[in-house]
Parts: C-alpha cells; sequence; structure tokens
C-alpha cells in the first residue's frame, strides 16, 4: 500500500465520519432517511476505493476479494430464502399469488420491450448487440421489489398495517417468480453445453442447494448470545459459496435455495436460524453493496444513459403493472401508493452480481452499477412519490 | 462445559458425523475429480470451498475438545494439523498460502480483544508481580536455553564440530531470546472461551504482551550479536536496535492515536461497529505488512486506549469486537494447524523435547521467583508458568528472519524452532486452561463453587 493510498483510504474514512457525524446532526428521526443515507455512503466509499476512486483496489484485488463477494452473495441468498413460509404460502390467497406474478411478470415484459426498443433504435450506439437473455436479465433485476423497505416506508408514513401487508405479500410473492426466472436464465447464462446439457448449471445449484440445507440442519446449534451459532452459520455459508463458484454456478442462488429448503422444511428451527442470520444482516447488506460498488465504472457514459433508461422505464413499467393491480384487487387503495413497489434492496443486486460472475461482459459490468445506483434512486423515487401524495 | 456435554449425544454425533461425510464428499470430488477440469470456475474459489470446510471442522473439533475438558484452540489447531499437508493433505501449500492472508487481520482483532481486556485500575494493582515475573521469566529462560545450546551444541545435526564455538555462542543466543517468547494471541483465545477474570489470568496477559513487545525488541539486539560471532569481521549493528525500539514504540503511539479516532467515532457517530472494526483491522495489517510495524503492538494500544478512556460508550465497541472474535479465533488458530509442519517435528524431535523440557522448567523457575518477589497470589506462583509455555506468530516471524539472515545454518535452526514452537502451540493451551481452572478463575470453576 502506497503511501498516497494511504492518505485515501483516511480521507474515506473522514468522509464517512462527516456524513455520518451531519446526518446525526440533523436529529432526524426518520429511520427511512437514515437507512437510506448509511446505504449511500458505502456505495461511495466502494467507488472511492475502487479502480475508478483512488485506485486503493485494483482490478487484481477485486479478483483476489471475490470470495468475499461469494460469501456476502451466499449470505444474503440465505437471509431471502430463510423468509420462505409453507404456513404464509398456504395462508395467501390465490388472488395475491395471481396479482404478485402479473405484477412482475408484466413489469419483466415492459422493461425487456422497452430497452429492447431503445436497442432497436440506437443500435449503432451499443458496441455489441444487446442478447435477448441480456434484456431479460434487465427485465429481471428492474421486476423485483423490497418488501422489507414497504414495511419501513409505510410504517414512515403510517399508513394502514393493511397496506403494508397486502404491499409486502405482493412484493416477496413478485420477487419468487423473479427467482424462479433466476434459475431458468442462469442456464443460458456463462454456460457453454448444449441441448439438455444446458440444465446442468440448475441441477447443481438444486443439489448444492438441498446439500446446504441438510448439511445446515444437521450442525446448526441454537445458543442465545453466543458467537457458535455465528460461526457455524458462516462455515457453512462459505463452504457452499465456495462449491458453487468452483462448480460455476451462482452462489447466490445455491444459498438462495438452501435457505428455502431448510425454511420450508425444518419450519421449528426457522427462527432460530433467522435471528442468527438477520443479527448481522445491516453489516453484511453494507458490505455487499460497498463490494459492488467497487465495480462502478463512473468514469463510462455509457453509466449513467443505461441508469436514466432504467430508473425512467421501470418507474413506467411499475405504474402500470401498479395500475393493473389495483383495477384486478380494488382494496389496494390509491394507485400512488404504486410508489410503495419502486424500492429495491439486495435482491436485484444479487441477481445483476450473479448473472456478472457467470458472464463478466461490458453491459452485465454496466448493470450491476445501474442496478446499485439504481438501488438509491429508486428508494428516493418510492419515498418522494409517497410523501408528495401527503 | 455442562451444556457442551449435554449436546454431544448420540444423535448430534450422528447428524454432525453424515454432516462432515457429505462436506467431506462435496471437496473430495472436487479436489481430486474436477480440479484442471473444465468445470472449474473462478481463481480463489478453491480457497473460499477450503475456508467454509476448515470454519466448520474447526467447530466440530472446538465442541469435541470442549467436551473432553480441552480449550477449543486445541480442536482448531488439531482439526488444521489433521487436514493439512501433513496428513491428509485436503489444503494444499497454495491454498494454506491464500488462507493466510487473514492472519494480519485476525491477529489485529484479537490484540483488539487484548487491549480491551487490560483496565488500567487493574493493572495498578498488579505492576509490581508483573514487573517481576516479566523480568524473571526472561532472564532465566534465555539463560537456561542459551546454557543448554552450549552445552549440546555438539549434537546439533547442522551446527559445526567442537571448537567452532562463535558460531554456538550466535545459535545459543537467538534460540534464547525466542524461547524468552509466548503468545498473547493464545493467551487472549483461552481468557475469552473460558471468561476467566481474576489476578492469574490478568497477570499472564500482561505478562505475555509485556514479553512480545520486549522480545522483538531484544531479538534486534541478539540478531546483531549473532551476527559478529557468526562473522568475526562485523560490527555492532546500533541502528537495528534502535529501529527495532522505534517499530515498537511507534506502533503503541499509532495504536493510541487509533484509539483516540475511534474514542471519537464511538461517541459523536456510534454506528456500523462491526464494519468499523473489521475496516480497522484491515488497516492496521496493511500498515503492519508495508510499515514494518507491528499489528500486535497497534490494536493492543488501540483496544487498551479504547477501553480505558473512551467512556461508557467503548464498551459497545468491544463488545462488537468480541462479537467477531471466534470464527475469527477458529480461522486464524486451525490456519496455524494447518501450517504446522509434523515432518520436520519427526526428524529432530529428541533435541526438539530436551529443549521444551529445560524452557519448560526455566519459565517455571521464573515465574516462581518472579511471584515470590512481587508478592503474587499462591495461585500465580504454582500454576502461572503453565499460561507462559505457548508459542505463536511471533517466534515463527523471528525464526524465518534467522533462516534469512544466516543462510549456511539458519534455516535448519529455523527448523528447530518451528517444531518447538508445534509442541508449545499444541501443550500450551491446554497448560493454560488448566492453569485457569486450577486457579477457579474461569466461569465453569467459578459456578462451580
Amino acid at each position: 500500500m502506497k503511501t498516497s493510498l494511504l492518505i485515501g483510504l483516511a480521507l474515506i474514512a473522514l468522509l464517512v465520519f462527516l456524513v455520518h457525524y451531519l446526518i446525526r446532526q440533523t436529529r432526524s428521526n426518520s429511520l427511512y432517511r437514515q437507512l437510506w443515507f448509511s446505504t449511500a455512503i458505502f456505495i461511495l466509499v466502494g467507488i472511492l476505493i475502487g479502480p475508478s476512486g483512488t485506485h486503493l483496489l485494483d482490478v487484481k484485488d477485486i479478483d483476489s476479494l471475490s470470495p468475499l463477494t461469494d460469501i456476502l452473495l451466499g449470505w444474503i441468498g440465505w437471509l431471502i430464502g430463510i423468509e420462505w413460509s409453507r404456513k404464509l404460502f398456504s395462508l395467501i390467497p390465490i388472488k395475491y399469488w395471481l396479482i404478485g406474478t402479473m405484477e412482475n411478470i408484466l413489469s419483466i415484459v415492459l422493461v425487456m420491450v422497452a430497452f429492447g426498443g431503445l436497442a432497436f433504435l440506437f443500435k449503432g450506439w451499443f458496441s455489441e448487440p444487446l442478447l435477448p437473455e441480456f434484456l431479460f436479465l434487465v427485465g429481471l433485476c428492474a421486476s423485483v421489489t423490497s418488501p422489507r423497505s414497504i414495511i419501513t416506508l409505510t410504517h414512515q408514513f403510517s399508513l394502514p398495517r393493511e397496506v403494508a401487508r397486502n404491499f409486502a405479500v405482493i412484493a416477496h410473492l413478485g420477487n419468487l417468480v423473479a427467482i424462479f426466472f433466476t434459475y431458468i436464465l442462469i442456464s443460458f447464462l456463462g454456460s457453454e453445453h448444449q441441448g439438455v446439457f444446458r440444465l446442468l448449471p440448475v441441477i447443481i445449484v438444486l443439489v448444492l442447494g438441498v446439500l446446504e440445507a441438510l448439511v445446515m440442519n444437521w450442525l446448526f446449534v441454537y445458543r442465545r448470545d453466543t458467537p457458535e451459532s455465528m460461526l457455524m452459520v458462516v462455515g457453512i455459508v462459505t463452504f457452499f459459496a465456495g462449491a458453487a463458484a468452483v462448480l460455476q454456478v451462482p452462489p447466490f442462488l445455491a444459498a438462495l435455495l438452501g435457505g428455502g429448503i431448510f425454511a420450508l422444511n425444518f419450519p421449528k428451527r426457522q427462527h432460530q436460524l433467522m435471528t442468527v442470520l438477520q443479527s448481522s444482516e445491516r453489516p453484511i447488506y453494507l458490505l455487499f453493496v460497498t463490494m459492488a460498488a467497487i465495480l462502478i465504472p463512473v468514469k463510462e457514459p455509457a453509466l449513467y444513459l443505461f441508469l436514466l433508461a432504467f430508473v425512467v422505464i421501470r418507474l413506467a413499467a411499475k405504474f402500470i403493472s401498479g395500475i393493473t393491480v389495483k383495477r384486478t384487487y380494488n382494496k389496494l387503495q390509491q394507485w400512488w401508493r404504486t410508489g410503495l413497489f419502486l424500492p429495491q434492496g439486495a435482491l436485484a443486486v444479487a441477481i445483476a452480481l450473479s448473472a456478472y460472475q457467470l458472464n463478466p461482459g461490458y453491459w452485465y459490468g454496466i448493470l450491476v452499477a445501474v442496478v446499485i445506483l439504481g438501488l438509491l434512486i429508486n428508494e428516493l423515487l418510492g419515498y418522494t412519490l409517497i410523501k408528495s401524495e401527503g | 462445559m455442562a451444556q457442551q456435554t449435554k449436546t454431544l449425544n448420540g444423535r448430534t454425533i450422528l447428524q454432525h458425523s453424515l454432516a462432515i461425510m457429505v462436506l467431506t464428499g462435496v471437496l473430495y470430488v472436487i479436489r481430486y475429480h474436477l480440479l484442471g477440469s473444465e468445470f472449474i470456475g473462478r481463481s480463489y474459489a478453491e480457497t473460499t470451498l477450503l475456508l467454509g470446510f476448515v470454519l466448520i471442522v474447526a467447530y466440530m473439533a472446538g465442541i469435541i475438545s470442549a467436551h473432553f475438558g480441552l480449550p477449543r484452540i486445541t480442536g482448531y489447531l488439531f482439526s488444521g494439523i489433521l487436514f493439512g499437508p501433513s496428513i491428509l493433505g485436503f489444503a494444499t501449500h497454495e491454498t494454506v498460502n491464500q488462507l493466510k492472508v487473514i492472519d494480519g487481520m485476525a491477529v489485529a482483532l484479537i490484540a483488539l480483544t487484548a487491549g480491551g481486556e487490560i483496565k488500567l485500575e487493574e493493572l495498578k494493582h498488579i505492576r509490581k508481580p508483573l514487573a517481576w515475573i516479566v523480568s524473571a521469566t526472561m532472564l532465566l529462560t534465555f539463560l537456561g536455553v542459551a546454557s543448554l545450546v552450549l552445552i549440546m551444541s555438539r549434537w546439533f545435526p547442522f551446527l559445526p564440530g567442537p571448537g567452532n564455538i562463535e558460531q554456538w555462542t550466535a545459535v545459543a543466543i537467538l534460540l534464547g531470546t525466542i524461547a524468552m517468547a509466548s503468545s498473547p494471541t493464545v493467551v487472549i483465545a483461552v481468557i475469552s472461551e473460558t471468561k476467566a477474570k481474576g489476578e492469574v489470568s490478568e497477570l499472564i496477559l500482561g505478562t505475555t504482551v509485556l514479553k512480545d513487545m520486549a522480545v522483538v525488541i531484544l531479538f534486534a539486539i541478539a540478531l546483531s550479536i549473532a551476527l559478529i560471532f557468526n562473522n568475526p569481521g562485523s560490527t555492532f549493528d546500533v541502528m537495528k536496535i534502535v529501529g527495532a525500539i522505534g517499530e515498537v514504540i511507534l506502533s503503541l503511539l499509532i495504536g493510541l492515536l487509533l484509539g483516540w479516532l475511534l474514542g471519537l467515532y464511538i461517541n459523536k457517530v456510534g454506528r456500523e461497529m462491526v464494519l468499523v472494526v473489521l475496516g480497522l483491522c484491515l488497516l492496521v495489517a496493511e500498515i503492519g505488512l508495508n510499515y514494518h510495524l507491528e499489528p500486535l503492538s497497534i490494536c493492543l494500544a488501540a483496544g487498551f486506549y479504547i477501553e480505558n478512556f473512551s467512556g461508557a460508550k467503548g464498551d459497545v465497541f468491544i463488545s462488537a469486537v468480541k462479537k467477531l472474535s471466534l470464527p475469527v479465533f477458529a480461522l486464524f488458530f486451525c490456519v496455524i494447524g494447518l501450517e504446522l509442519d509434523l515432518r520436520s517435528l519427526a526428524s529432530i524431535w529428541i533435541i526438539t523435547l530436551v529443549l521444551v523440557a529445560m524452557r519448560g522448567t526455566m519459565v517455571w523457575l521464573g515465574t516462581v521467583t518472579g511471584s515470590r518477589l512481587g508478592n503474587a497470589g499462591s495461585f500465580m506462583k504454582n500454576y502461572g508458568w503453565l499460561g507462559f509455555v505457548s508459542q505463536a506468530g511471533v517466534s515463527i516471524g523471528l525464526a524465518v528472519t534467522i533462516g534469512r539472515t544466516f543462510p549456511d545454518w539458519g534455516v535448519q535452526l529455523e527448523t528447530l524452532i518451528i517444531s518447538m514452537v508445534t509442541v508449545h502451540e499444541i501443550i500450551g493451551p491446554i497448560l493454560l486452561k488448566f492453569a485457569l481452572d486450577k486457579s477457579g478463575e474461569t466461569e465453569a470453576a467459578s459456578s462451580k463453587r
């Protein structure tokens, strides 16, 4: 590490400190705003330490940090998967399943069509053709919504509990659809196999997911306030993230499936494991966005154009799919509350990053950057939309 | 302990066995059937796989160790030895080297924990016995081991024959100096695990930390003297000694500065502590690596400052550090186990055991003498020496320096030191836990009373 880089690191630390201090000085009691600022700071730190910033980490360093990215992706996969619940799924009326599926598929299709149209209109501008699987991936990333943010937002604006529950459930179900499609997509990304062998990555993910859930069930012992449970969980997540990476399948998807299988089959232990996983959720999430933000090529003009298109098209898609939801199910109050469908969380970044791991091409890198920056903009948009309606 | 015994029943053993079979199976298939084939993906992926395996196996070995009343770190070490290149060979030297990346960070975190354990008020009460024990153990260990080397030198296979008293003296000085070192990382790991509190644990921790700093300085002096004995034409290098002292002082000052800055952060911001701890450890490890400073001393001073001068919120920080400590301990000691080379021990085990016995005797004598002179309690007199047996990272680092500085016989001496460290590393934690249990300072012992 050179002296200039140490100074760079010190400046970053100072920046983090100052921004945190200023947020505290504003005495804002808005949890949503605090979380947003916190995420923004860590994204900024990621950009600053990456090749686009102070060069604290160069391409070689980023490569050597890939185990950490795999582990973080695995952890996030478990965090999402562990929330699946057989009891909850059976309680959700079929109408909600339909609405969730429809809202998500509509968003994917609209985003795909719009981006496809842009790619067709500005053919010369793209250095390489945007393939259908890439467009599908963009649609997938745009379609997911963060149920956690919906709950924080509804709490922030003291919206009725019913609204929070309905929207969170629909978002959750919509995300399930996106996850299903992501599994399909991995068969087409980065796989050199042909014919039926294209399904090999999906089978590997399935096998790893089942084994991960089984091993977790055999080894996980919950002890309150002891770090032993944490050690075991870290070990299992790390092992299977490594196995997935070695076998060229996304660690995120294997872990997500593992978490889901565990949650559905061992419901008695689900809550205990969730406690352990969630005890580190915030640091893991912030570290994850920081790591992903390292990849943001801030000097690329394409990033900003893509970002603008992504945000606008997603807003329009969510607006249209939201109206459809409202028309289908009238209890979902005013349509403006489709602003609740705007916030995005770690799932979108994880999908984009998993695809980038399989296919580290130029546009896939840009998409990761767009989704991370879009995370901040979409959260802010959702907040502003709801606030503007009083 | 009781909890551990209860959890290690037939069902648990069956489940753990099944899990380990699945994990070993996955690792085996990947390691021996897929490596080198088209299936293998990104670089470093194998390291991640091994890292996870090491953590899981270390966890299980820790439970088994605790079941038999041994410290968990013994389990971590043994699991490392078992799966390392010496026995089963699941980890290659290359992957072990990649895992070593966490060494600096782990030492920094362990030192932060250690610094957080040292309370100024308690330090004031034990300063007299502390000073006597440090002086007596270091002096007697040096004299004992160095004398034994001089007496035994004709049986050292790598040393020149009779009449080469200069080289014998050089080896005696170096070996005597390294024998003085103990392992603060082992001490803090066992104290954290057993939640020991009391005079014996405070004295053992304080003595080990002070000895560690002193050995860094004394080694620079010993190395300069050894060079003169080895090459009669060369002169005493004062700058080397000044440099070593400067390194320790600068490390401590940087640590205090970091502690002050962290105190400011804790009191003014106080958020995302776990990430701040990780960032700090990474920074200190980098500084240590690139500026030849001691990550251990830096973090020790930082932890000490936070615990004693950052007000009540300092405890929040220290608890964030402790939250991370178990996975780091498991990983750190397991990697040490992976690195231990049993083959070197096999070839020179007689000399190694003789030296280990002499060092142990001198450490015992030094502790008894120091405790008497410093009016320490009877438990310290009787059992305290067991806490100074362990050796680890610093000793290995110094051994590597010897290997590089004296190409004629340094490498063989390095092997001898590493085999001594291997023995100390294995028996040290067990002896320390025994001492703390006997003194009644561990949580388990005090709950029995």
